[in-house]
């Protein structure tokens, strides 16, 4: 009986010390986030020289890696530094979170309401949520000082919700066409500028034997460039945002006649024999190895096109996408634009100081970012020795300079519900199991059901 | 110890460290599950009460086109596949090496092999070797002049489903040969002895004697596999994630893309708590099944 006594207190005391630290942990927690919120206050709360008194400013992204060789990587931490050096009487504290797991962590702090002063966030469907729930700044009254007069228009689209600025934007990623220009000569097709001249390039790129365009179907979003491009020029990116934002409708003449080129491209073997197996890595290999003669994909290429090893450096060209007769939109309409950004926490203190730190970064880092050869910048000015920029990114910024609209990645304007749904629809399109036709209709039955 | 083994209040106290655990890990996700499963919930901050709203949106309006009870069928034919395919296959292994055969050990060694390699691993061994483009099955199926048997295997409709199911046979043959097969090495010689001097056939000696007394773990597997069929989750995530939909979807995928693509935990939850049901009424089912079956062979 003595030993069971013994057994039973330590198994107790065990027990309780497990669920004490448990508790303990827990409020630490908790006075960590409570003892930076009265300070901060504090301090908003002191009127006197407000902008020498030294604030601590707290901030999350994605770029979690220092040394990474990603553009977008080097340019924020480039601008991060420069920012510490710019306000010295201002403490940055920033924890970097890769990946996935960073939506996460957002999602999780924001539904706690322990989100920190300025976070990396995305825009459009993405950041609903964020604005609906009353966690983000908005920036609508503090942008009338002359900042909106430096942004390329059309950049705010993404982080403006009912008529308010929530986020600036840092940099414009684009499509493009990118066209090897090697196997364009050996077939003897033309660099398009016309949807004929496309269709007549394909037909003599698979005459001779070569893939005319890579598709990495099986990852979805790359396909999804292909629909949401053609439906650009078709509609024109002012319809396409109508539709993406509930406002327009999907299933229009012209959205009918883009999906009937789509699945043109699809029945003409244009993408190859197998698309819908192809992984977007294995697409990319396709193009880099000079297997495939066209890729419409996003600027982030441009590093793996011009790298030392690359068997393509130097073959390869960028241009606009071809326009199509009879479609509402022109060349100057891009797939693509500004869509990732910072938010500023809703309950932040020292607004007015945390506007300034957070203007100057967001656009040392769109200068930054495009120094790096990630995407041009949203800001406009003069952005100094550009030598050491990779061509193509000049080349872009060049095209795209004369841009009249912007239409984003679908999967990142639409929530994720819908995302979902469209994506389920566009491969059941691609593998011509619903027509055209069917595919309008049901994109616009369940993304903007009843209307 | 006699003296605290015997006592309630020692067994109590020895069971309580894993009741608890079991509690909170195991049971208390489920009915807060449940309770999720009937908020209309973003995963950001409050859900709506519904009730069962979503139960009948997922099982009978199927607003987002989800086909929710394809992906359930799907799972059974996994079943099937486990229970007709794998398990005889593996009872075959384990038999011939258990009654012995030259390299038993390196044989069961190299079965159980598949076992040991992470689904992630074998999920994307496959995926090269279904690839349309360079996989060496299409690349085989060339060279031996079978060029119209190539297909793009994951993508279309009529070979998705088994593209994956396959790999998940043959990935798992291999742990229910060892179960078998430690459970043949169990049987005394004797009764093999015995049967051959009375003048048995091989064919008599497993019908007779081997499957009547593994039967406890033939039942055992039969469980694992049909359990197993329909949580599966892993091969499917990483080789299809459901494409081409919903040719491969099962439960546990949509339920995976429901919560952290869709942002809808309350649908999810409806899901997890089918698939939670779904188990334990197969279970039950089984285990009636495999009792009424020993009554008989009893009387």
């Amino acid at each position: 009986m003595k030993l069971f006594k013994k057994t039973a207190m330590t198994g107790l005391a065990a027990t309780l010390l497990f669920t004490l630290a448990a508790c303990g942990s827990g409020n630490n927690n908790n006075g960590n986030s409570a003892s930076v919120q009265p300070s901060a206050t504090a301090e908003n709360s002191a009127p006197a020289s407000p902008s020498d008194e030294k604030i601590k400013i707290t901030m999350w992204s994605q770029f979690s890696d220092p040394n990474s060789k990603d553009g977008g990587f080097i340019g924020f931490y480039k601008a991060l530094e420069a920012t510490k050096a710019q306000f010295p009487n201002v403490e940055i504290e920033h924890t970097g979170i890769g990946g996935e797991a960073y939506k996460t962590k957002i999602k999780t702090a924001s539904a706690a309401d322990e989100l920190p002063d300025i976070f990396f966030s995305w825009g459009g469907g993405f950041a609903q949520p964020f604005v609906a729930g009353n966690r983000v700044l908005s920036l609508q009254d503090l942008a009338q000082d002359g900042t909106m007069d430096n942004l390329v228009p059309g950049t705010t689209d993404n982080f403006t919700f009912n008529g308010n600025l929530y986020g600036l934007p840092t940099n414009i990623s684009t499509a493009n066409l990118y066209v090897n220009t090697e196997l364009f000569a050996s077939a003897g097709a033309k660099v398009p500028t016309t949807w004929e001249e496309l269709t007549a390039a394909i037909d003599a790129l698979k005459a001779k034997g070569i893939t005319p365009i890579a598709l990495g179907g099986k990852d979805r979003w790359p396909a999804m460039f292909w629909n949401s491009i053609l439906d650009i020029r078709m509609g024109g990116t002012a319809a396409v945002n109508a539709a993406l934002t509930k406002t327009g409708s999907f299933d229009t003449p012209e959205f009918q006649e883009a999906s009937r080129k789509y699945k043109q491209l699809f029945d003409t073997k244009a993408f190859g024999a197998n698309p819908l197996g192809t992984s977007y890595d294995d697409s990319i290999n396709m193009f880099l190895t000079g297997k495939a003669a066209m890729l419409y994909m996003g600027a982030w290429v441009n590093g793996q096109i011009d790298a030392p090893d690359s068997q393509v450096k130097g073959k390869v060209d960028v241009v606009k996408f071809p326009e199509i007769a009879g479609g509402k939109g022109n060349a100057d309409e891009w797939h693509g634009g500004s869509g990732e950004s910072f938010f500023i926490n809703a309950k932040v203190a020292n607004k007015e100081r945390v506007w300034k730190v957070y203007k100057f970064f967001m656009e040392t880092m769109a200068k930054e970012v495009f120094m790096a050869g990630s995407g041009s910048s949203a800001w406009k000015g003069d952005l100094g020795d550009t030598s050491k920029v990779d061509p193509l990114a000049i080349k872009i910024g060049q095209l795209s300079s004369t841009a009249t609209g912007f239409s984003y990645w679908w999967d990142q304007m639409l929530n994720g519900n819908d995302t979902e749904s469209m994506f389920a629809s566009l491969m059941q399109f691609s593998a011509g199991k619903i027509t055209p036709e069917e595919f309008n209709k049901e994109l616009q039955s369940k993304i903007n059901p009843g209307k | 110890m006699q003296q605290v083994f015997g006592n309630k209040k020692a067994i109590a106290v020895f069971v309580l460290p894993t009741l608890i655990l079991f509690i909170v890990v195991g049971f208390l996700p489920i009915v807060q599950s449940v309770y999720y499963s009937l908020l209309e919930w973003d995963g950001f901050g409050k859900g709506k009460f519904v009730g069962f709203a979503l139960y009948q949106d997922l099982f009978v309006n199927d607003t987002y086109g989800i086909k929710f009870l394809n992906s359930v069928w799907n799972t059974f034919y996994l079943a099937i596949l486990s229970v007709c395919v794998q398990l005889p296959f593996a009872f075959f292994l384990a038999h011939v090496l258990a009654r012995g055969i030259k390299g038993e050990k390196f044989y069961r060694t190299f079965f159980f092999i598949p076992v040991t390699i992470s689904s992630a691993v074998i999920g994307l061994l496959f995926l090269s070797v279904l690839n349309p483009n360079y996989g060496v099955l299409n690349i085989v199926l060339d060279q031996l002049g079978l060029g119209s048997w190539k297909h793009d295997w994951l993508t279309e409709d009529k070979t998705a489903l088994s593209s994956i199911f396959l790999p998940a046979v043959w990935q798992w043959v291999g742990y229910y040969m060892l179960l078998m097969y430690a459970a043949i090495k169990g049987i005394s010689e004797d009764l093999f002895e015995a049967a051959k001097i009375d003048g048995a056939s091989g064919w008599r000696m497993t019908f007779s004697i081997v499957i009547p007394l593994i039967a406890p773990i033939i039942k055992v597997c039969v469980i694992f596999a049909v359990i197993g069929s329909l949580k599966f989750f892993d091969l499917t995530f990483i080789m299809t994630n459901g494409a081409p939909q919903p040719a491969t979807d099962v439960p546990s995928t949509l339920m995976y893309n429901a919560i952290f693509r869709r942002n809808m935990y309350g649908y999810g939850s409806v899901m997890a708590v089918f698939m939670v049901l779904e188990c334990l009424l197969v279970y039950f089912a089984l285990q009636r099944l495999f009792r009424s079956r020993e009554e008989e062979v009893a009387r």
